[in-house]
């Protein structure tokens, strides 16, 4: 932790206005608020510590959303925008690109407060995004993030005073906070990205006591040759292990005390470059469970071994339901799964692949697996364990091998969430028809050459869109219904109204039914629906708040529709019905 | 003339592009090549996409649509040639308003930003700052064409402010605009094609294009621009060209030579150093006297001592100017005051055919001659910043009645038989150093944004602020360096806590029927045929009021100034409230007026409809 002198003097810089409406009658959030949060506020990035990005709200339902109207906008500040609003008690905490965060009165879209981080000037040239905003926390009288500057801090959320931070790494060492983080038990934990330079020692996911900013413990994704796992790296020496990042949001199972989190691809990808395409590489692309309390990773489960950067980072819905894969639909289950039985599961897509993967999530056992959007890099998984079986032809096993890959870094599945209605039992993901022929260029690792493979983007080959959205039973694995179109869809929400709201990259935003996938209501926002949709209440009135802007995942993706020509502003959106 | 332009060719090399040969006989011939993909980025419409359905539909506009316009269409700056900034559609109305809805929006190009759409047979036509124009879908924002003028880098060497692009025109297959470069030009509306291109002015003399052109019947294109003193007098002039050819027919200055009329209303200044007389707002024009109506702003300085005098009239600065369409020539004049402050009078002049019967106990000023009663042709309005409400006989220019709005005190007194203004001699400057409280400030009283009028009440509409300034005049000699020559502190009129006002007033009587007053700063105004009366204000609110009362029936928070001009039109029956926000030197000024409200700064086109199932 660094000491509150340097925090002062940092505050110098961070041009922080006097509140407009200062609520002195805050009151501090709480464990259990958290864990049970108040339908009116939407707390935490995907609303509750188990992902399910789902709002028991339901004024706005079926029968009366083609009505809703837009009540506020506000430009967003410059830079690549992928936030999602905290909204607690009528006001609105919104991350803006590079470490901008506004407080904002959720009803009127009138500022309150301004936080500017002072950015580092060389940041851009130790980590490709740095501008990346995603999410917020909040605990106490605190709102909690990541800086690009590679700091935990926590701003007062009535003023917009920093309180405390502590540094992380070092930025010059690569690690990456496109995300921010999350609150388990007072614990403020989240995973980054780690780029090459960092070294081993960069991927790590990490908790800060909410309150003071002291750090409690930092988990490494990559094992020492001594630790357990090392010995999946064959001969790779410990320095030479990269870039297994966790650069998405974890979520939380209060009950079992276990933080769920995933993990990417290393650096290089090919895995002939490091020590041969037979190891295992733990622990990038998989999911972890870990000790709340300790960071100990009490669990993994690796979904593939990855050589074309098909990172597995994405939100894991924590979900009780009764399990009952249906063979028909669902291609790989677990012997050992008796059907009809109620488990604790983990599910969802975790990984740019497609795949739904199922797991007892007390244990980590594979229960169940069944890919979405085509993809051939999986030829099969192993129904015991859960592994992945990698397609042999799609192996590099050389310099200058070219292979189509499907799908494409750009996903499948990528940053947008899935959502999933318990009213439905459906979960429903944002996915995308893609391929890459893919090169791989190098013989041996080096940090110049960060995935040593080239790209060349394609819709996937027979198909006319590239956007799909997907609902599928948790229970069964079932397709219930599939919405196809030309432009890339992003982030989903689900709502108690029976609504699932979702945007395009083309600008699009919409209300589907979430038993059919009818569109029930659309708004053009004119610029790439790059932020993930919330809906919160004040004094009795519901809103829907959604943002747009560019980033290089909605522009890989748009690029793949030329004639679709949306902007790339940064804006705020906020819809309610009329009054 | 059409002028060779021959920078812009050196630009576009290699590609060719017909000019004139010979003056008068300027006859075009085909583009032998479309305009060099560096200056449009006309990217192709997917074939079987509404838009290019519309694209397929597009009739050519004639002088009968400018003369009475669909009411689907708004084809000018005002939607009419007389300025009234109203639109017969119903479909929203006083009782459905509040269902208005979000249709779509889109991002526009940075600069400063004061658009207005044109809407044509469902296709929006939108001047982004920069002269970047765009073809938009009108009924789902997507993008047809986009048209990107390559403006000189050093265009803000000359002047400020240089994105703002306030309007477009449209006449025949062509959309008309002015550039940052001094050119006037026309594009196709079908490709975004640049077709013409005329030379104005060298824009290193300093004559600027704030506003685009009206286009009247006959097809001739009609500007106005303000003019650097670089520029001297000759930069300061209306244009003709022909909308089809480009041609130039005529230019008038607002600045006399001497041996011409009104040259003597500047002393002993020599023509050179007679500057920045600009038109820096968009003419009217009425059809049946075939007339231009177009007001000037200040000189540069301002304060008169400093240029021949406090004695003299420096025509045709802060006047109403009736100019014969077909040659330019100035057929009257009426100078609203002689000026010392930059208290401009370009602004739109409405023309109204009405019953005059100005109420003595409302206006202060009313000319001993009016019959109270007749049905006369007017000219009326706010034309300048001091807040005036003037009515002028339109075919004469005789003064019919003025009175105040918001708190002004500059001029004293009017003439009530020339309508000539006293100025208030204790605001008047001598000698340098000196510091006077004047109201309304450069800001306004009245600016860019725009009033409207509506035939349904007989009420014109005028967004209108409460500003003073500590004026100080700050030199003893005229010079390019000291435009105005006096340095300005702007602050809310003392005993007032608001800025914005809207003030509905009878051109009749001359009556306030309601006034709205809010702290933040009030934008322009539009009026429709559902009875409605829609604006914006700096701290990003869109409203609609009821234009009987003004009531506010509908809000929604744009957050950003609501800078640029709203417009309504329709498509396949569907009425449709255009929008627009983003910052200029004004709105950033009048938002400090109310540091407490802190809106975004974004340049944002917002599109409302009613929800399809409520209409």
């Amino acid at each position: 932790m660094r000491p509150l002198r340097l925090a002062a003097a940092l505050l110098l810089g961070a041009a922080s206005l006097p509140a407009l409406a200062q609520r002195d009658d805050f009151a501090p959030v709480t464990d259990e608020m958290l864990q049970n949060p108040d339908p009116a506020d939407w707390l935490m990035w995907r609303r509750t510590l188990n992902h399910w990005g789902y709002s028991p709200l339901d004024q706005i339902d079926r029968r009366n959303v083609a009505r809703l109207r837009l009540v506020w906008t506000r430009p967003l500040h410059p830079g690549i925008q992928e936030g999602t609003p905290l909204v607690y008690d009528g006001v609105m905490y919104f991350p803006n690109p590079n470490d901008i965060t506004q407080a904002i009165d959720a009803a009127t879209g009138d500022l309150i407060w301004e936080y500017r981080r002072p950015v580092q000037p060389d940041n851009a040239e130790y980590i490709p995004f740095p501008s990346i905003n995603r999410n917020l926390a909040i605990y106490g009288t605190y709102i909690l993030d990541n800086g690009a500057d590679n700091f935990a801090y926590a701003i007062d959320a009535r003023t917009g005073e920093l309180a405390w931070e502590t540094q992380i790494l070092d930025y010059r060492r690569g690690a990456q906070h496109s995300s921010g983080p999350i609150v388990a038990n007072g614990k403020v934990v989240s995973g980054r990205s780690c780029e090459p330079e960092g070294g081993p020692e960069a991927c790590v996911i990490t908790a800060f006591d909410a309150q003071t900013g002291r750090e409690l413990w930092r988990t490494r994704t990559i094992p020492r040759p001594d630790e357990p796992g090392g010995d999946t790296w064959g001969d790779i020496p410990y320095e030479e292990r990269r870039h297994v990042g966790l650069w998405m949001v974890p979520s939380f199972d209060p009950e079992l005390n276990l933080i769920y989190v995933g993990t990417s691809v290393t650096s290089p990808a090919p895995k002939f470059m490091l020590a041969g395409n037979d190891e295992q590489y733990l622990y990038h692309n998989s999911t972890l469970a870990l000790n709340a309390d300790t960071g100990e990773i009490v669990w993994y489960l690796q979904h593939n071994v990855d050589h074309w950067d098909l990172d597995h980072p994405f939100e894991r819905l924590l979900i009780d339901t009764v399990t009952a894969p249906d063979p028909d639909a669902v291609t790989w289950i677990n012997p050992r799964v008796r059907p009809g039985e109620t488990r604790k599961v983990l599910t969802g897509i975790p990984g740019k692949t497609g795949i739904v993967y199922t797991l007892d999530r007390a244990t980590g056992q594979f229960l169940w697996a069944r890919p979405t959007v085509e993809q051939n890099v999986i030829a099969s998984v192993n129904t015991e364990s859960g592994a992945g079986v990698v397609n042999t032809d799609k192996l590099f096993t050389a310099p200058g091998q070219t292979r189509l890959i499907c799908p494409s870094l750009a996903g499948g599945k990528n940053y947008h969430a899935g959502t999933y209605s318990p009213l439905t039992g459906l979960m429903y993901f944002p996915l995308q028809n893609t391929c890459q022929e893919s090169t791989s260029i190098a013989a041996r690792p080096s940090l110049d050459e960060l995935y040593a493979i080239r790209n060349r983007d394609q819709i996937t080959p027979g198909k006319d869109g590239v956007g799909t959205i997907e609902a599928i039973s948790v229970q069964t694995g079932r397709t219930a219904w599939k919405h196809e179109q030309r432009a890339g869809v992003t982030s989903l929400m689900a709502t108690g109204g029976g609504l699932l709201f979702g945007g395009d990259v083309n600008g699009r935003f919409r209300a589907y039914d979430q038993r059919t996938g009818e569109i029930l209501w659309e708004v053009n926002l004119g610029s790439q629906v790059t932020g993930f949709p919330v809906t919160y209440a004040v004094d009795g009135k519901q809103y829907v708040a959604i943002s747009t802007g560019g980033t290089p995942n909605t522009f890989q993706l748009s690029s793949l529709t030329p004639e679709l020509r949306p902007g790339s502003a940064n804006n705020l959106y906020v819809f309610a019905l009329p009054d | 003339m059409h002028r060779p332009s021959l920078h812009r060719n050196a630009l576009a090399a290699p590609s060719v592009r017909r000019f004139a040969t010979a003056l008068g006989a300027a006859i075009c011939t085909a583009l032998a090549s479309p305009a060099s993909p560096q200056e449009t980025a006309a990217i192709p419409v997917a074939p079987d996409s509404p838009a290019a359905a519309r694209l397929r539909n597009f009739e050519p506009v004639t002088d009968e649509m400018l003369r009475n316009p669909d009411p689907e269409d708004w084809l000018m700056w005002r939607r009419t040639l007389d300025s009234w900034g109203y639109s017969p559609l119903d479909q929203i109305n006083r009782r459905n308003v509040s269902q208005l809805t979000l249709v779509w929006t889109r991002a526009l190009a940075p600069g400063d930003q004061e658009g207005t759409p044109l809407v044509h047979d469902g296709v929006m036509f939108f001047p982004n700052p920069n002269d970047i124009t765009q073809a938009i879908d009108a009924a789902t924002g997507e993008l047809i064409w986009e048209y990107r003028r390559r403006v000189p880098e050093d265009v803000g060497e000359y002047f400020p402010a240089a994105p703002t692009n306030r309007n477009l025109a449209i006449y025949g297959n062509h959309i008309l605009d002015n550039g940052a470069d001094g050119y006037a030009y026309a594009l196709d509306a079908r490709t975004g094609n640049l077709v013409w291109e005329s030379l104005i002015l060298d824009y290193r003399r300093g004559a600027k294009n704030s506003s685009g052109p009206i286009s009247i019947p006959g097809g001739k294109v009609i500007s106005g621009r303000s003019c650097e003193p670089e520029g001297g007098p000759e930069a300061c002039v209306v244009t003709a060209f022909d909308a089809e050819t480009g041609r130039e027919l005529w230019r008038t200055r607002t600045i006399p030579k001497p041996g011409e009329p009104g040259s003597e209303t500047w002393g002993d200044v020599p023509y050179e150093k007679r500057w920045h007389v600009g038109m820096w707002m968009v003419p009217s024009y009425d059809p049946e006297t075939n007339r231009i109506y177009v007001g000037t702003s200040v000189t540069a300085p301002a304060p008169k001592f400093m240029l021949g005098g406090n004695e003299e009239q420096h025509l045709y600065h802060n006047s109403t100017l009736a100019l014969d369409a077909e040659t330019g020539r100035i057929v009257w004049h009426f100078q609203h005051v002689v000026d010392h402050w930059d208290l401009d009078h370009p602004f739109e002049r409405l023309l109204i055919e009405t019953e005059v019967a100005p109420d003595p106990d409302a206006v202060a000023w009313i000319n001993p001659r009016v019959r109270p009663g007749e049905v006369r042709k007017v000219i009326t309005g706010i034309p300048g910043k001091t807040g005036l409400v003037y009515t002028l006989d339109r075919e004469t220019g005789d003064f019919l009645w003025a009175r105040e709005t918001i708190e002004q005190n500059v001029i004293e007194d009017i003439n009530v038989e020339s309508g000539r203004a006293i100025v208030n001699p204790d605001k008047i400057f001598t000698a340098a150093g000196q510091e006077k409280l004047i109201c309304p400030s450069t800001s306004g009283g009245k600016n860019y944004p725009a009033g409207a009028y509506s035939p349904l009440t007989r009420l014109m509409y005028y967004p209108l602020q409460n500003t003073c300034m500590m004026s100080t005049s700050a030199a003893e000699e005229q010079s390019i360096e000291e435009l105005y020559a006096i340095r300005n502190r702007v602050q809310i009129t003392p005993g007032e806590e608001n800025v914005g006002t809207i003030h509905a007033i009878s051109p009749s009587t001359g009556r306030t029927a309601w006034k709205y007053e809010q702290r933040a700063g009030m934008l322009s105004l539009v009026a429709t045929g559902g009875g409605l009366l829609f604006g914006g204000d700096v701290n990003g609110r869109f409203r609609a009021f009821d234009q009987e009362t003004g009531e506010v029936l509908w809000e929604v928070n744009l957050g950003s100034p609501v800078n640029g001009y709203p417009v309504t039109y329709a498509v396949d029956g569907r009425q449709y409230v255009a929008v627009s926000t983003g910052g200029s030197g004004l709105a950033f000024g009048l938002a400090r007026l109310s540091p407490e409200l802190r809106p975004g700064t974004g340049n944002q086109l917002f599109v409302f409809a009613l929800p399809e199932r409520t209409r």
